[in-house]
């Protein structure tokens, strides 16, 4: 194999498994939602899981054939954070309670 | 085979392995869209629970918020439901997709300690109520379903549906070692502090206020309504509205105040379905504060020394619990 291809085939591997990576958390979230289940949202996927995730996007955008796959895992993530965030902050707000 | 037959032999090679390499490329553009197309219906699928939450969370932090759903709750109960109190502690509330689960613990005063009463459980879908459970502790049910004259405390010109007479010969025969809880209607309007005065070895706990409309117990537009009023003893729960309160009085109109613009909710909260909150401020700010009746609690020999009182007409027993107490 080229190395041309090698690279291409490589990076567009990064793009697939960082879609994968932020549907699995997503899925976890809806699973936590849910269920019910009162856990911390944090445990549900860890911080080296969310760092994989963005490196393999990153690295994905170099490419112009994975690009699209890096852009759409990187736009899980950043929403997962804007979801872990939104929820942090307005649950402060709305539960007067220790 | 000369120079041109080898010539034709290797385009037609090229031709076959050109295609055979479309081919594969074709096959491998099919599989990965295939494969994009389920991905992505699987996250449009997956955003939508977790933005329908963040939409939820929007809705109770900036629309109708949910501390204001819990104190148009609380304030409700302190008004309606006679000698009652509420601990913030004990509320919980729960969120889930564009609802909040309410519940809490309800307290009684009956004699120097404080009980549980009931514990409610309320599901609002946005600010709408659409289910409440409560699961009551006590032994004497006040009327769920309020009529003109089911009242255990009525104005002195309405009539009662207990036997009063029966009710005295109860506490009667009640152990000297208990202390009781006691629905006393008094035969005119009395200043609340008059009325403290006059019955010092027991605690009023709560004081019904004369609104205008308690003689029939109908509002202008024919409306049952139920008595309202506001808790007397001092309250130096961090959570009472009565906390650090200078007059009860005020704090009670201002509640009523408050409570207006969500007169459905509390309506929905309340057993009491018609609160006819505009009429009663009006009358109140027009004509101040008067009780017709209150409820006390007491050891059970100081609570039978209240038949004397002139002021006293009818009395109903509430809840009995064994000595506490300690003054």
């Amino acid at each position: 194999m080229e190395l041309g291809s090698l690279k291409k085939t490589i990076l567009q591997g990064c793009g697939w498994m960082s879609v994968i990576m932020g549907l699995i958390s997503l899925a976890l979230i809806n699973i936590s939602l849910l269920s019910g289940y009162d856990g911390s949202l944090t445990n549900l996927f860890s911080f080296s899981w969310v760092v994989i995730a963005v490196i393999f996007g990153i690295l994905s955008i170099f490419n112009k054939k994975s690009r699209s796959l890096g852009f759409w895992g990187l736009g899980l993530i950043i929403y997962l954070g804007l979801f872990v965030a939104v929820i942090f902050f307005l649950g402060w707000t709305i539960t007067p309670f220790p | 085979m000369d120079s041109y037959e080898k010539l034709i032999e290797k385009a037609k090679n090229e031709e076959i392995n050109h295609t055979s390499k479309g081919t594969k490329k074709m096959k491998s553009a099919i599989h990965s869209s295939r494969w994009k197309l389920i991905l992505s219906t699987l996250t449009v699928i997956l955003l939508i629970v977790p933005t329908c939450y963040m939409l939820t969370f929007g809705y109770y932090a900036f629309g109708t918020k949910s501390t204001t759903l819990m104190d148009v709750t609380s304030k409700t109960l302190y008004i309606t439901e006679p000698n009652t109190t509420l601990e913030e502690l004990e509320f919980n509330m729960d969120f889930s997709l564009f609802s909040m689960d309410l519940s809490f613990e309800q307290y009684k005063q009956i004699g120097d300690e404080f009980y549980p009463a009931k514990h409610y459980d309320l599901y609002f879908v946005l600010n709408d109520l659409v289910k409440k459970e409560e699961d009551s502790k006590l032994e004497k049910i006040y009327p769920g379903y309020p009529t003109q004259t089911n009242q255990w405390i009525a104005h002195p010109k309405q009539t009662i549906e207990f036997d009063n007479v029966k009710e005295w010969r109860v506490l009667e025969g009640l152990p000297e070692e208990t202390v009781v809880e006691a629905y006393i209607s008094l035969n005119n309007l009395y200043q609340v502090e008059a009325v403290e005065n006059e019955m010092k070895n027991v605690d009023v706990t709560w004081a019904a206020i004369y609104t205008g409309m308690e003689e029939t117990m109908l509002s202008s537009d024919g409306d049952v309504v139920s008595p309202i009023g506001y808790p007397v003893q001092p309250d130096e729960t961090y959570w009472s509205p009565f906390r650090n309160s200078a007059s009860h009085e005020q704090t009670f109109l201002e509640m009523l105040k408050e409570l207006e613009p969500y007169e459905s909710i509390a309506e929905e909260v309340s057993i009491h379905k018609n609160l006819e909150l505009n009429e009663r401020i009006d009358y109140i700010e027009l004509n101040g504060f008067k009780t017709y009746g209150v409820v006390v609690t007491g050891p059970k020999k100081e609570i039978e020394v209240l038949k004397e009182l002139d002021m006293v007409r009818y009395m109903k027993v509430g809840e009995v619990k064994l000595w506490n107490w300690a003054r």
